[in-house]
């Protein structure tokens, strides 16, 4: 193995002393450190910007916005009475209770025995609310409320104005719907006339009925589903 | 290591100093307004998102509502058909005299006329309902049944409200009726 002799090992420590001189080393952290804040200011500036950016663009789009929501503010109420009158008119013209219809579907129910002196009816109209109740829209509804005044005969005349009564709510739940057929109260009693009909002397009671109902015509009944073929059988 | 002198002693000191001061101006003057401007933007970008997305949905709302009117249409057609047909001026000038030439018409000779208090609520622009009392005093059940499905078909602005049918005590088949009749009527501007 050759001996190897290092003349210039000062020069080389010098050198080495210089590398880790904690002066250079201070200014060069320095300088990092200086350049690290540096590089953290402008991505901030570059993120605000953006923000700033996107918040004036909103603040654009807002001044274009605004007249809009301010005539639409104003142009709601207008619309939605305009709407409702619309609604109204619309059912005023096809929703109307048609009297000559009840009162031919009246004549057909009275039997002989079954005489009406007097009728007296009503159209109610109930604002009632719709699904749509969020929007406050709310529908009519008509009731309608006759009182027949009239009297019964027969061998026994009370029953023979019940039969009427009930024949009533059948006639008419055929047409309308929520039928109810009622007598006033203590208004069926028997009467103090008697009435010859077909030459048999016969017994009369008077009632006052309260038929009340609503003009729409009752859902139709479920049609019975279909029962399979049966099988063909060689 | 290399030992430092004084002199770099005092730059080292010096360099703490300045880098404190400049940390100081670095936070307090260049970070600090970026912040209080993210903070501003920030804020503005939550109050206008709220205020768009809330004018965005009134906006849509409306334009819901008036593209969304189905009766729009039908409405239309009613009220040029209105505005065509209902005379102009007070219904006492021309309603008892157009009903008297119905009934005329139907056969049914007497009638009285009695007008109703308007009802306050006006609903339709333009037009307002008017209630009449129509009284018929001698009148047959059939021709009765009869005149009121011409007029239910005729007049398709008029409604009955009431009805009320008596026999009278003079004949068994003539009745005394009332009937009040709502109609709409221009109202007087």
């Amino acid at each position: 193995m050759a001996f190897h002799l290092n003349l210039y090992h000062e020069i080389h420590k010098q050198a080495a002393r210089e590398r880790r001189d904690p002066f250079k080393l201070a200014m060069l952290a320095g300088i990092v450190f200086m350049l690290l804040l540096t590089f953290w200011y402008f991505y901030r500036m570059t993120s605000v910007g953006s923000l700033e950016t996107k918040s004036r663009n909103m603040a654009h789009q807002w001044t274009k916005l605004e007249p809009q929501l301010k005539a639409s503010i104003e142009e709601e109420p207008k619309l939605l009475a305009r709407q409702g009158s619309n609604q109204a008119l619309v059912e005023r013209l096809q929703n109307r209770f048609y009297w000559a219809p009840f009162l031919e579907r009246l004549a057909a129910a009275v039997p002989s025995h079954v005489q009406i002196v007097a009728l007296n009816g009503d159209v109610e109209v109930k604002e009632v609310d719709t699904k749509e109740k969020s929007e406050g829209k709310k529908a009519k509804q008509k009731t309608m409320t006759m009182l027949l005044r009239g009297v019964a005969a027969g061998t026994q005349p009370r029953t023979a104005a019940d039969e009427f009564r009930l024949s009533l709510r059948k006639v008419f739940s055929e047409f309308y719907s929520e039928v109810s057929a009622e007598f006033d109260a203590n208004s069926l009693e028997n009467g103090v006339e008697m009435v010859q009909l077909e030459g048999e002397p016969l017994g009369t009671a008077t009632f006052r009925i309260r038929l009340s109902f609503k003009p729409a015509v009752p859902p139709a009944p479920p049609t019975p589903e279909k029962s399979p073929a049966p099988k063909k059988t060689k | 290591m290399k030992k430092l002198s004084k002199d770099q002693i005092q730059k080292i000191f010096l360099g703490g100093m300045l880098g404190i001061g400049g940390l100081y101006y670095y936070c307090y003057e260049m970070l600090a307004p970026l912040s209080l401007r993210e903070t501003a933007a920030t804020s503005e970008i939550a109050d206008l998102s709220e205020k768009i997305k809330n004018a965005e949905a009134q906006i849509t709302r409306t334009s819901k509502i008036k593209t969304g009117d189905v009766h729009q249409e039908s409405a239309s057609k009613a009220y040029e058909v209105m505005n065509a047909k209902i005379p102009n001026g007070s219904p006492a000038a021309w309603l008892p005299t157009k009903l008297t030439e119905f009934f005329k018409r139907q056969e049914i000779k007497k009638q009285n006329y009695r007008p109703l208090p308007e009802p306050l609520e006006r609903e339709f622009p333009g037009f307002k309902t008017s209630l009449w009392v129509v009284e018929l005093p001698s009148v047959e059940f059939l021709p009765l049944g009869k005149a009121l499905a011409v007029l239910e078909n005729q007049e398709a602005l008029m409604q009955i409200t009431s009805l009320q049918i008596d026999t009278t005590a003079k004949e068994a088949d003539v009745h005394h009726a009332q009937l009040t009749i709502s109609t709409l009527v221009k109202s007087e501007k």
